[in-house]
């Protein structure tokens, strides 16, 4: 017996399809439509494409970029609010208390001073 | 070929005729090595030229052609096996062998060989089916498939190994009968 | 002719009920007060102070108060805990007489809705300065829902509106704290100063 890799070179050797296999393609073209209708075939075909994986890849890399730069911005919107924020409560809180304050002490004077005159 | 891809690109559609008629029998043959049945290697075959016709405009030369057909068949045929897992393979004993005008070396050794490459994983066979029919170098075979080469490399290792014991135990057991 | 002024004091009376009662439908359940009639003053101020802080902004700002490394934020954050909302017009003018009373008209009137009660008013007319702290009380353990502070100095108008439960000790005891100034007023003013103050308390 020859080497295997022998038997299967015999074994797979090329065959014609049955006749008529042309005509059969043919007309199936025929009645298909053409390629210019499949406006969404090169799009197909490069999805499916290998060259695919990397745009994909670059995609996400892209979106998770904008993401970070996103949530970065926001953090920081978020943080400039808050500050001012604080800053916001801490001024009317100081004014409330500034205005409470006076009022108690004048009427703690009346209080002292009344009973004097 | 060149002249045809050319033609095809003057607008010549009987280019394509000629396109399908020299490359009829790889394809077909690639299919049905793989499922062994005629009338779905027909039907693979004439997706295949379908999908040709709808992107030739693309296809640059006839090394690009042969790599794009190897390619579209490799991957329709294990589409097909994995869409219909259950499909029923024909028996070889029952199909009819299409008349082959080359003479294999052992007629029968061949049967046995083809049936037993049908039986290899779907992975397996297609780099079986590309090194044995396609004659084809293991970093064509990677690039068609888009697998790393040592991946061919094993997977061929491996298949040849399992063929070679699967028909000795074949033959010893014909020698058996026989006896 | 008497009756023509009797009709004609019949009309002014309705139209001040029913504009005070178009402007407070969304506030009369609630101790926020509608702070208008007043951005007329923001051109002629030299200095305006405008704080909106509702429910979200309140807590934005605890959330900061709380990071905050000062030993006395815990006392802010007490005061500020359940506050539902603060709110501060303050206009510092550099010359008397750039507002009238009739400026905060509009706010008095609101506070003549049920529930608000005065609990000073201090009257100078000497140094020309009224203050009256109004509050909100709700529930049987009339708990302080509101608190408002109308402040008028010649050169000065203050009106602080705080929603929700406020401790006055705590917010009094603020000063001195957390940047908020302590003035040591009863040392500088001599009673005598006082004595043209007229006071009231409730």
């Amino acid at each position: 017996m020859k080497p295997i890799e022998e038997e299967l070179r015999a074994a797979l050797r090329k065959q014609e399809p049955p006749e008529g296999f042309a005509a059969r393609v043919l007309a199936r073209v025929n009645t298909r439509p053409t390629p210019q209708t499949a406006w969404w075939a090169p799009l197909r075909a490069f999805v499916r494409s290998p060259r695919w994986r990397w745009v994909a890849a670059a995609v996400a890399a892209c979106l998770l970029l904008v993401a970070a730069v996103v949530y970065h911005r926001r953090e920081q919107r978020m943080e400039a609010q808050g500050e001012m924020a604080k800053a916001q409560v801490m001024k009317a809180l100081r004014i409330a208390s500034v205005k409470l304050n006076i009022a108690r002490r004048k009427v703690q004077e009346i209080d002292r001073s009344g009973p004097q005159s | 070929m060149e002249a045809a891809l050319a033609r095809w690109g003057r607008g010549e559609s009987s280019a394509f005729v000629e396109i399908v008629r020299e490359h009829q029998a790889m394809v077909f043959s690639m299919a049905y090595y793989f499922l062994h049945d005629r009338s779905v290697a027909e039907e693979i075959a004439q997706d295949v030229f379908l999908r040709l016709y709808r992107n030739l405009a693309g296809i640059k030369s006839p090394a690009h052609l042969m790599l794009w057909l190897r390619k579209v068949t490799s991957r329709r045929c294990i589409d097909e096996v994995r869409r219909n897992p259950a499909r029923p393979q024909v028996s070889l004993e029952e199909a009819p062998e299409p008349f082959d005008p080359s003479p294999p070396s052992d007629p029968l050794l061949s049967r046995r060989l083809r049936r037993l490459v049908t039986s290899l994983p779907e992975n397996a066979r297609m780099v079986i089916i590309l090194r044995f029919q396609e004659e084809l170098e293991l970093a064509e075979i990677a690039e068609i498939l888009e697998i790393p080469i040592n991946t061919v490399k094993s997977r061929l290792q491996r298949s040849l190994a399992m063929l070679r014991e699967k028909l000795d135990t074949v033959l010893e057991s014909a020698g058996d009968e026989a006896d | 002719m008497r009756t023509d002024a009797c009709r004609a004091a019949f009309r002014t009376v309705l139209l001040v009920v029913v504009a005070a009662c178009a402007g407070l439908p969304a506030y009369a359940q609630s101790a926020r007060l509608q702070i208008t009639g007043l951005e007329k003053l923001a051109s002629k101020a030299a200095e305006v102070v405008d704080v909106t802080l509702d429910g979200p902004m309140l807590k934005l700002a605890s959330k900061f108060i709380a990071a905050d490394e000062d030993p006395d934020a815990d006392k802010t954050l007490a005061l500020i805990k359940d506050l539902k909302g603060i709110y501060v017009k303050s206009f510092e003018f550099e010359r008397e007489g750039e507002y009238s009373p009739e400026d905060v008209e509009a706010i008095r009137a609101q506070l003549h809705a049920p529930g608000w009660v005065r609990i000073v008013g201090v009257h100078s007319k000497r140094e020309r300065e009224n203050t009256d702290v109004y509050l909100m009380s709700a529930g049987s353990e009339k708990a302080v829902q509101g608190l408002v502070i109308i402040a008028a100095e010649p050169k000065e108008l203050t009106v602080v509106n705080i929603v929700g439960p406020i401790d006055l000790d705590k917010l009094s005891a603020l000063e001195g704290h957390m940047g908020v100034p302590h003035l040591e007023m009863e040392k500088d003013k001599s009673p005598s100063k006082a004595a043209g103050s007229h006071e009231e308390k409730k």
